[in-house]
């Protein structure tokens, strides 16, 4: 029971489960919800998202999964610090409670009001599509983006700020309902403003930093083994380093090939991480899952990913079989 | 070891997807993609070399080759069984200098097993192939099993065929490779005992077997013992990898599983052959029926590479 995999809501039906079931997955995430911290959703107030996530979560069992985790956006009132920012709030705790009563254990998101950048894919093995990342070519075109930031303007100290208002209000409220919050890193892990909101995210003295804000079982790390590397760390210590303090709490287990100013996300089996050793220290840090795919790069004529869901989902069963060892053995 | 797939077809689409989930190569397992094959009986020299390239341009490797699936003239002892003998030769010459390392032997056919074959459903109703004794004998009890060739004379042309075609083989550095019958049963043509004697009665660097970890699994064996046993004779030449629930001598016959899903830990499987010293190919063999896989089962395949990729990262350490 270790593989967690993930599905839009407007995905989450009976097939899609069951093809997860099929190729090894144990643990559902849903992600995006069907509805956001940002009142836009269809469902908003505690007992809807409640009503939601048991019926979801019964869905799931009646493949043999465990809906175990979801991912939230931190919306822009709360991450750059506008007035309404605490109705926003309200509605993350309400989100909080929803979550404990289908029994989902963690929550992962993101903290940052301006999102993911990529630039243009570069083509890998067999003509496969990578995302890809090069700072100069972003930089180039950060003036294009300049428009739609323009209200999302914000320095180091005010991002600061807002997240620990947030952590502050946010934790307790996740200690009791015994969730843990996984933060994921900035995507790329460029600690510098970019399109002008500063980004505190993209380090793992940043993390430290936030984790000693509120500190808190559950105020952890979605530990993307991707961004990490993106980060210019080595991999294996950064994983003793943040798995020894117990702030893992789970993992996107894939592989990238660069640094941040140039990355592209490859194949599981061909990048610049030992997938081998990464899994060997997470058991060694006392981690037991689960693990993530993420993402994998899109294989032509792919249907919703499904052809890259079992290569990546195969290779970590195989990794965590191969470490942690096999639930039934006959040929020992 | 090298990760190979067991060839679908030979479409761009079907290459690149190969090259894509990271195999390493394939081995062409229907005749009739080879032109000339089915049709003369003998391989087009120039066609065969085309789709090599073709391969190669596609960042692969092709490793071995299966012969057409009909039984042939001479294992049938028909009097024009000369000519396929005469085949298999300029086959061999032909493949030695395109450069294509295996040739699978053309022992397999009226196969009393296929009585008990039978589909099972799994884990998110994933679906694969099993056997059954018990049905097998049910199916034989309505109605017998007639072979068009005896054992013993199948043995026999066996034997003399390989003894025909060795000599070829060394000459033009191909090697002949055997699979064990499949299910792995004592009244088969290529039964465990016959396979194995195949090795002692015409030896020949060129002379080895296609070791299937299934098949020799099913049969009840040890599988790490048996991999150091023809591993020491220095037998094994190239393998089929997938896992299985159950054997024949203690379960009355077994389900083929997904690569996770059996009862076989593979990771000791590939160290147990890292550790006779094999270097050769791991053909990934029969598939699962996922819901939604395609005509290549990309899905099936995807999640096998990816198992066998992670197990062969394993063993560096």
């Amino acid at each position: 029971m270790f593989i967690q995999d993930q599905l839009s809501h407007a995905l989450l039906n009976d097939d899609n489960l069951a093809y997860f079931k099929a190729i090894g997955v144990d643990y559902l995430t849903i992600n995006p919800l069907p509805f956001a911290a940002d009142n836009k959703g269809a469902l908003a107030t505690r007992d809807e998202m409640t009503e939601y996530l048991k019926s979801a979560s019964n869905l799931a069992k009646k493949h043999e999964l465990q809906l175990m985790n979801v991912a939230l956006e931190g919306p822009d009132e709360i991450t750059l610090g506008r007035p309404n920012r605490d109705s926003k709030i309200e509605q993350w705790k309400d989100a909080l409670a929803a979550l404990a009563s289908a029994g989902v254990k963690t929550l992962g998101y993101n903290f940052k009001p301006i999102g993911n950048f990529r630039t243009t894919s570069t083509v890998g093995r067999g003509g496969a599509h990578y995302s890809t990342f090069d700072y100069k070519e972003w930089k180039n075109t950060e003036f294009e983006w300049g428009p739609a930031f323009r209200d999302k303007q914000i320095d180091e100290r005010g991002m600061w700020e807002n997240i620990s208002y947030f952590l502050e209000r946010i934790i307790p409220v996740a200690e009791e309902c015994d969730i843990r919050m996984a933060l994921h890193p900035d995507d790329p892990p460029i600690p510098e403003a970019m399109g002008g909101a500063a980004r505190i995210v993209s380090t793992l003295d940043q993390y430290e930093k936030i984790f000693s804000l509120v500190p808190s079982q559950c105020n952890a790390m979605l530990f993307c083994q991707g961004c990490v590397t993106e980060m210019g760390v080595d991999v294996v210590d950064s994983i003793r380093r943040v798995g020894r303090q117990g702030k893992i709490a789970y993992v996107h287990f894939r592989n990238v090939r660069g640094s941040r100013t140039h990355f592209e996300e490859v194949f599981v089996d061909e990048g610049d991480v030992d997938m081998l050793r990464a899994m060997q220290t997470y058991k060694a840090v006392g981690f037991a899952g689960p693990f993530m795919m993420d993402h994998t790069p899109s294989i032509p004529g792919d249907r919703q990913g499904r052809e890259g869901h079992a290569l990546a989902t195969g290779f970590i069963r195989a990794m965590i079989q191969a470490v942690y060892g096999r639930n039934s053995e006959t040929t020992e | 070891m090298k990760i190979l797939l067991r060839q679908c077809d030979l479409s761009d689409e079907y290459l690149r997807f190969a090259a894509q989930i990271g195999a390493d190569g394939i081995d062409i397992h229907n005749s009739e993609s080879v032109p000339g094959w089915d049709e003369q009986g003998v391989p087009d020299a120039g066609k065969l070399h085309q789709i090599k390239e073709r391969i190669e341009q596609a960042g692969l490797n092709l490793y071995r080759l299966a012969p057409p699936d009909k039984p042939g003239d001479f294992m049938l002892g028909k009097p024009e069984g000369d000519k396929e003998i005469e085949d298999l030769k300029k086959t061999i010459k032909i493949m030695g200098e395109v450069g294509i390392p295996f040739l699978s032997t053309p022992f397999h056919f009226d196969h009393p097993g296929h009585r008990g074959g039978m589909k099972f459903e799994h884990r998110g109703g994933y679906r694969m192939g099993g056997f059954s004794v018990d049905k097998m004998n049910e199916s034989m009890a309505d109605e017998p099993f007639i072979r068009t060739v005896s054992i013993e004379d199948h043995w026999q042309r066996a034997l003399e065929m390989l003894r025909e075609l060795v000599p070829v083989a060394e000459n033009h550095n191909v090697k002949l490779i055997t699979h064990p019958g499949d299910p792995p049963l004592s009244n088969c043509y290529m039964s465990p005992q016959r396979w194995t004697d195949l090795m002692d009665l015409v030896p020949s660097t060129h002379n080895g077997l296609l070791y299937c970890v299934g098949t020799r699994y099913e049969s009840g064996v040890n599988i790490l013992e048996d991999i150091r046993h023809y591993g020491r004779k220095g037998k094994i030449f190239h393998t089929h990898i997938r896992n299985v629930r159950g054997q024949i001598p203690t379960h009355g016959g077994y389900q083929e599983v997904a690569m996770d899903d059996g009862d076989m830990n593979l990771l000791k499987v590939l160290q147990t052959l890292q550790e006779i010293g094999f270097d050769g190919g791991l053909q990934l063999d029969h598939m699962p029926d996922f819901d939604y896989d395609d005509q290549h089962r990309k899905i099936a395949w995807a999640h096998a590479v990816g198992y066998i990729q992670a197990l062969r990262a394993s063993l560096t350490r």
